[in-house]
């Protein structure tokens, strides 16, 4: 494990999207302090260019600030990214686990249902669940998880497959060893790194579908959120480039971030890399 | 003429390799016409000296002392685009895993057709079409027109190589370096490539430097041996003189290491069985495809053997025999199609559970690869308890068993908190039994359990299991392609051939007048028979 830390800490894209993903956590942290009040209300007078007005990022169609709903919507995007992602490791983790050290006819039926879902295309299920389950935080989540774990549980199943046939595996079994002690103690130890790898990825690409969600007015009416800002910005992007260049801005660097930390990983997490 | 003179060739390795150079002022030379082979245990620098000939040494190691005469070159210094018109031109090698040396997206015949027309550019296609068919005439392949349009996979073990000669040879060298080319296959296939590549020899005058682990194909081809020590030469000079009289301890110690000498093993009074197994059948269906043909492969047909205590039963035959199949259908990895297998008269098929975690206890088995076989996260001492523990030994006294048993194999109490990448081959293998004896099996089964070791190391693991076998009074099967080995160990030899058993009989009756053609010929191709015959005749 040091070996993992030491390569992944020798790697400047690394370090960098650790780095950026860390201003984001503090601006998540930060912002009931920095902006005490609801990122809903009215500071000034609408579409204010940023630095006037007492507004550092400026104001957007309702005379909100727009820095403080991008404080504010950090902890809204990473919230969804990390809960969502669980949600999807958790289902597709167990289900691809299951199917590749099953095999037959459970496999079969796994892989089938898994087919199910990749059939269908990932945005239009997932709008399709929050329009059918009215939007807010939690129904957001589970339908982000809901369209994330065909992937993991794809690349769980190949990986269990390919680590169940070494022979440590089998000399477990002649061990004495029950199936659920093999898979969890041998089997899934080992197969975890590419797992971890793509997870860290499937947060970026579920804070994308949050914001997209969002952007098409189903997110949570609670919270603000990036997607939002984009959205109400966006009718007057020509007049006010600020209300949705800044939110813009906020969820590239956090998904170039959160992509650069596992492409480091998954090098740091090779041992033929991290040992040379 | 000398074709390649090793003029004090140092190679350095990386800082924290386990020593600063892979070799170190090494000397010796190529005539023409001449093969000379290098030996050496795993380690000891050989390949490392062929992969520096033709500059394919990794990226961190390099020459950092003295030449490699090709003529009025130096090897060891030359520019990227000189090194690449000697490569496959002057010189030419042969690797060890014909699979993987072959690009598999590519026709064979294209693949050697490239070697070819790199080296003689403006040679119009059909010559070298016609090059190519010649070629593989030349190293046997059956059918050159339709063979060289397949594809790598479609190829065998044996056919693989003899495309892997013919690409080397498509430039008429004058040097051809072959590092273990036969070690991937089976015996019989390594006798023809053998023949293969020293009649090539003598119709092309080629001096072929020739790297192997096994002094008995040493003995069969070689006109000069080198023998080489962790990067040192120990002894060197012509095969006579270096196999028939060796000046130094080691070469001594690595012709006695070679298994399949000694007296034979007598079998004991006939005993009832721990283990039977009665027409066993097992076919493996492979589908190609929606509308292809499922393909069959037998690996067991009417397959019937019988084990006592006490009993060591090799099983012998080439790959593909279905002998590995075998050992897991007998531990429940594999189920068999039809037929029973019987522990104490009770039927190993029919067991569930709690019965078959028993039967599992008490039957035990060591893999092929010391490196896939034990889990690289776990210390090795959480390895070897995990079995007692399912069946119920407290943690602390399973500690104590395992370090018990680690002390046994020879490895010490202080291994159990290490992880299995700070240990050798051998060392895992010696983990693996201590692993397998933990749980007191009364039968042992060993899957190519020394296969992967070095000589000397093969004959420590072997004596090891010999003495284990007969203190704990086990009974044994040792699955093996290698005859030499079974006559070391067994009691009782079974080859088998394409799932089938050819014959079963005491080994010296086996190895003294063998019944079927195929065990005459499995015998005839073990190597360095002769040699071996002639030195052990007047002792």
């Amino acid at each position: 494990m040091n070996d993992s830390i030491r390569t992944f800490l020798r790697q400047p894209s690394g370090l960098l999207g650790l780095a950026i993903l860390f201003l984001v956590c503090l601006a998540a942290a930060l912002a009931p302090i920095l902006y005490p009040g609801s990122p809903w209300d009215m500071v000034g007078a609408p579409l204010q260019p940023p630095g006037t007005a007492g507004s550092l990022l400026g104001t957007d169609t309702m005379g909100r600030d727009i820095a403080s709903g991008i404080l504010h919507g950090a902890s809204v995007s990473l919230m969804i990214g990390i809960a969502s992602t669980i949600a999807a490791l958790a289902v597709g983790v167990t289900l691809g686990a299951i199917a590749g050290y099953a095999g037959g006819m459970v496999d079969r039926l796994i892989v089938r249902f898994i087919e199910i879902f990749q059939t269908i295309p990932n945005f239009v299920l997932a709008i399709l669940l929050v329009a059918i389950l009215t939007p807010s935080i939690s129904t957001i989540i589970l339908a982000i998880g809901l369209v994330s774990w065909p992937p993991l549980a794809r690349l769980t199943r190949v990986q269990v497959q390919s680590i169940a046939a070494r022979e440590f595996v089998q000399a477990a079994r002649c061990q004495g060893l029950g199936s659920m002690s093999i898979l969890l103690r041998h089997v899934i130890p080992n197969a975890i790194s590419p797992i971890i790898v793509t997870g860290s990825m499937t947060v970026a690409s579920a804070i994308l579908i949050e914001a997209a969600l969002s952007f098409m007015g189903l997110g949570d009416p609670n919270y603000m959120s990036w997607g939002y800002m984009i959205g109400a910005g966006r009718t007057v992007i020509r007049m006010a480039w600020w209300a949705s260049l800044f939110p813009g801005l906020a969820i590239l660097l956090t998904a170039v971030a959160i992509n650069l930390i596992g492409e480091a990983l998954n090098d740091a997490l090779n041992p033929r890399i991290s040992r040379s | 003429m000398t074709l390649l003179s090793v003029q004090n060739l140092s190679i350095a390795l990386p800082a924290g390799a386990d020593r600063s150079h892979a070799v170190s002022n090494v000397n010796f030379d190529i005539e023409e016409n001449q093969i000379v082979c290098l030996v050496g245990e795993s380690g000891s620098g050989k390949s490392m000296i062929a992969h520096a000939i033709l500059g394919l040494l990794p990226p961190g190691i390099a020459v950092d002392g003295g030449a490699l005469m090709f003529g009025a070159t130096d090897l060891a210094h030359l520019t990227p685009a000189e090194r690449r018109n000697v490569r496959g031109d002057k010189i030419s090698m042969i690797f060890q895993e014909p699979l993987t040396a072959l690009n598999p997206l590519k026709r064979v015949g294209e693949q050697v057709a490239e070697a070819i027309r790199t080296h003689q550019g403006a040679m119009p296609a059909r010559e070298v079409t016609a090059k190519v068919v010649e070629l593989f005439q030349q190293v046997g392949l059956p059918d050159p027109e339709r063979l060289r349009l397949s594809y790598p996979f479609q190829l065998s073990g044996g056919q693989r190589q003899r495309v892997m000669i013919a690409m080397a040879l498509c430039n008429n060298p004058k040097l051809l370096i072959a590092d273990e080319p036969t070690t991937a296959l089976d015996v019989t296939t390594q006798r023809q490539i053998l023949d293969l590549i020293k009649g090539l020899q003598k119709t092309h005058n080629m001096g072929v430097l020739f790297i192997t682990h096994d002094i008995g194909v040493v003995a069969d081809i070689a006109d000069k041996v080198v023998v080489l020590q962790k990067g040192d030469i120990v002894e060197s000079g012509s095969a006579d003189a270096v196999l028939m009289q060796p000046e130094k301890a080691y070469t001594r110690m690595l012709l006695d290491a070679v298994p399949g000498k000694g007296a034979f093993r007598q079998a004991g009074e006939p005993r009832p069985p721990v283990l039977e197994v009665r027409g066993l059948q097992k076919k493996f269906v492979t589908r190609q495809g929606l509308f292809a043909k499922p393909r069959e492969t037998v690996a067991a047909r009417d397959v019937s053997c019988q084990l006592a205590p006490g009993d060591t039963l090799a099983v012998v035959g080439e790959s593909g025999s279905g002998k590995s199949t075998l050992a897991r259908i007998l531990l429940r990895l594999v189920e068999p199609d039809a037929g029973e297998i019987l522990w104490h008269g009770k039927s190993v098929r029919q067991m569930k559970g709690r019965e078959l975690r028993d039967f599992r206890r008490r039957a035990q088995i060591v893999f092929q690869d010391p490196y896939s076989s034990l889990d690289p996260r776990l210390k090795v001492g959480e390895s070897i308890i995990r079995g007692p523990i399912a069946f119920g030994v407290g943690r602390v006294e399973a500690k104590k068993l395992a370090e018990k048993w680690l002390e046994r194999v020879g490895l010490g109490p202080q291994a159990f908190d290490r992880f299995p990448h700070e240990f050798s081959g051998g060392q895992r293998q010696r983990i693996c039994i201590a692993r397998a004896l933990t749980l007191r099996p009364e039968i042992l089964i060993a899957d190519e359990a020394v296969s992967a070791l070095d000589v000397s190391i093969q004959a420590q693991v072997l004596d090891l299991l010999n003495d284990l076998k007969t203190e704990m009074g086990l009974a044994m099967i040792f699955i093996t392609h290698d005859l030499r080995v079974a006559r070391e160990i067994a009691d009782r030899v079974l080859v088998m051939r394409k799932g089938e058993i050819e014959e079963e009989r005491p080994t010296e009756e086996l190895f003294e007048n063998p019944r079927s053609d195929y065990t005459k010929r499995l015998l005839e191709a073990v190597p360095g028979r002769a040699f071996f015959a002639a030195r052990a005749a007047p002792a």
